[in-house]
């Protein structure tokens, strides 16, 4: 139907707009990381939010960011702390690029 | 013989020669300063006209003309009077001051130029029309100043008013949250202690009252959200395919119960019957519905609550009329202002609710109206737009095409993104969808209703996808279980199979994915 068209539209424009709310979130994490690390709490509750990113970015159309969060998911226990830090960098960029 | 008699003669002729000379001199004196003049005799026929008459539109005057032809302003003045015109517009609109000087025979006209002192004077009459312009512009400001006044000081009443509401909200809130609270903790307690030497009636009956008090915790927290949500902007309209007559029935079923332990009754005529399906936020609607015949239950101790559903014109429209206690014409002015509860009417609540019943109805682009008479009643009629649903041509020529997108579906996903696009996508399928946050809700809901299809996230607060599913295994709940998830771990798709889980699909899931599986899932369990 026409109308509900135009409401998917409107619900892709919403997500888009909030993706520089998340990569403002994934900026934090960062910060925590490369100034002491990011607590165990903090480790769990990024894992979670990664998980539903890859989820939803999919859902949304922006299958770059999906598949680098489920990798960057996966990957996390065996990451060094610096590569961490990089691959959480490297998010933020993509959250920014996919938000312009 | 005076010296004068004797030469009278000689001087009246040397006066006459002076006379003639001086108005000589005058006339010669007004070509030179280029003043204009006519002589006249006193029945204004024209002696003389100084040649320069021309400049002020006064040419065509000859000797022997009547004066006052030409001239018009001449018409009904006196030729023997001295007169002074200091600004008369001539016929080419000239500003001339014209002066008339009587002589014994004749009368002079003198005309000069007064553009000077008509620029004075239209410069005199625009500073006036500036001075009274600039008068009206202050009263003006003036008053915009005393009702911008007025509504400061009304905004600040208001607001003082506001924060003694919410002042008295809070102290009335704490009241309302602790009093359930206790009952409810008084009575796990009591349960606790004597589980096993009371009787199952009185355990019943604990259990009723700590069932109550939840229901009204879960309200005030309901409704406060919901308050919190419309003051942030946060609330979205989420229309799809929904039966009204089903809605209807639906909100009968919760609220007879309690119409009946009061001993009212509650009659729902619907028009047509069934009513259509068609396009409407489903959950928003059950709660107008909720509240305002809960509402009318709540104030009504006898008689009857009468419901007239009808929907027609694309508008649905709904009338609820009590035989309750009903509302004062000094208390209508504030039913609706949130907080606000009508004083010692011995019925306990938020205050809340017919202020986001308003706030709802309005944001889908109905009405709101009460009419209420203190002692008989009231009657509150709800006008809300409900398009019809008129579906596209199927792209798949076939009955299962349109059947696969009519399922009902219980949507478990704690992602409002996900859910939101999810339902959406499979809405305009023509799918049935009702959205859950978590997995203990997905529990509740398919216990009371059922769903030919769960689609299920895995990791979900309170209770994630595996415990969900499991517990609705465990309870004989053989519907179909989907799981929607973005873990592609090969270990989690095997603990979901493990729990009763039917198919899984990996998030970005796409709508013809999960109806093609829905669908075979579907058949698999009709084939068994």
């Amino acid at each position: 139907m026409k109308a509900e068209s135009d409401q998917v539209r409107a619900l892709r424009s919403r997500y888009k707009e909030s993706l520089p709310e998340k990569a403002a979130l994934v900026r934090e994490w960062h910060l925590q990381e490369t100034s002491g690390g990011i607590s165990e709490a903090g480790v769990d509750e990024l894992s979670s939010w990664l998980h539903k990113l890859a989820g939803s970015a999919g859902m949304y159309e922006y299958q770059e960011i999906s598949d680098f969060s489920r990798s960057l998911m996966q990957s996390m226990p065996d990451l060094s702390s610096q590569e961490l830090a990089s691959r959480l960098k490297k998010l933020e960029l993509l959250l920014e690029g996919a938000a312009k | 013989m005076s010296g004068y008699t004797a030469h009278k003669g000689e001087y009246l002729n040397q006066a006459m020669v002076d006379v003639a000379r001086i108005a000589k001199i005058t006339r010669q004196l007004y070509e030179r300063q280029q003043f204009a003049y006519l002589l006249v005799d006193h029945n204004w026929s024209v002696i003389e006209a100084s040649a320069n008459l021309e400049n002020y539109g006064f040419g065509d005057v000859r000797v022997g003309d009547d004066a006052r032809e030409a001239i018009d302003f001449l018409v009904g003045l006196d030729s023997h009077s001295t007169l002074d015109l200091p600004i008369v517009l001539s016929p080419s609109q000239n500003p001339v001051h014209i002066v008339l000087l009587p002589e014994d025979e004749s009368l002079t006209v003198v005309l000069m130029d007064a553009s000077r002192d008509y620029e004075q004077q239209q410069l005199v009459q625009q500073k006036a029309n500036e001075n009274e312009l600039l008068l009206a512009q202050q009263r003006q400001l003036m008053a915009d100043l005393e009702q911008t006044q007025a509504a400061l000081v009304t905004k600040n009443t208001e607001l003082r008013e506001a924060s003694r509401l919410q002042s008295s909200f809070l102290s009335g809130v704490s009241h309302e949250f602790r009093t359930p609270l206790a009952a409810l903790l008084g009575y796990v307690d009591v349960l606790g202690e004597r589980l096993l030497s009371q009787s199952q009636e009185e355990s019943e009956e604990q259990l009723k009252v700590i069932r109550r008090s939840g229901r009204h915790l879960l309200s005030l927290v309901e409704n406060l959200l919901d308050h919190g949500k419309f003051d942030a902007g946060e609330v979205v309209l989420n229309p799809q395919a929904i039966d009204l007559q089903g809605i209807c029935d639906e909100v009968h079923a919760m609220l007879h119960q309690g119409a009946a332990s009061k001993q009212i009754a509650l009659e729902f005529d619907t028009t047509p019957t069934p009513l259509p399906s068609c396009l409407i936020d489903d959950s928003r609607l059950r709660q107008i519905m909720l509240n305002i015949i809960g509402n009318a239950i709540k104030f009504t101790d006898e008689g009857k609550v009468q419901v007239i559903a009808q929907c027609a014109d694309e508008q649905f429209s709904l009338r609820i009329r009590d035989t309750g206690m009903g509302i004062s014409k000094d208390d209508m002015q504030n039913v609706m202002r949130p907080f606000w509860q009508a004083p010692k009417n011995g019925k306990v609540g938020t205050g809340l609710g017919l202020t986001i019943t308003e706030r709802i109805v309005e944001m889908m682009g109905g009405q709101l109206k009460i009419d209420s008479e203190l002692g008989v009643g009231t009657t509150v009629d709800i006008t809300i737009p409900a398009p019809l649903i008129e579906l596209d041509q199927p792209d798949i020529n076939s009955n299962r095409a349109e059947h696969i997108g009519a399922r009902r579906y219980l949507l478990a996903e704690d992602d409002p993104d996900i859910a939101a696009l999810l339902k959406l996508l499979l809405v305009e399928q023509g799918a049935e969808v009702t959205h859950v946050e978590n997995g203990q809700q997905a529990i509740e809901i398919a216990e009371r209703e059922e769903f030919d299809v769960i689609l299920m996230d895995l990791q979900m607060p309170v209770l994630d996808g595996y415990d969900a599913t499991k517990s609705l295994r465990d309870r004989g709940d053989k519907t179909p279980v989907l799981v929607m998830t973005a873990s592609a771990i090969e270990a989690d798709r095997t603990r979901a199979e493990e729990v009763g889980c039917d198919g899984y699909l990996i998030k970005p899931v796409a709508v013809h994915e999960v109806l093609s599986l829905a669908d075979e899932l579907l058949q698999n369990q009709s084939a068994v």
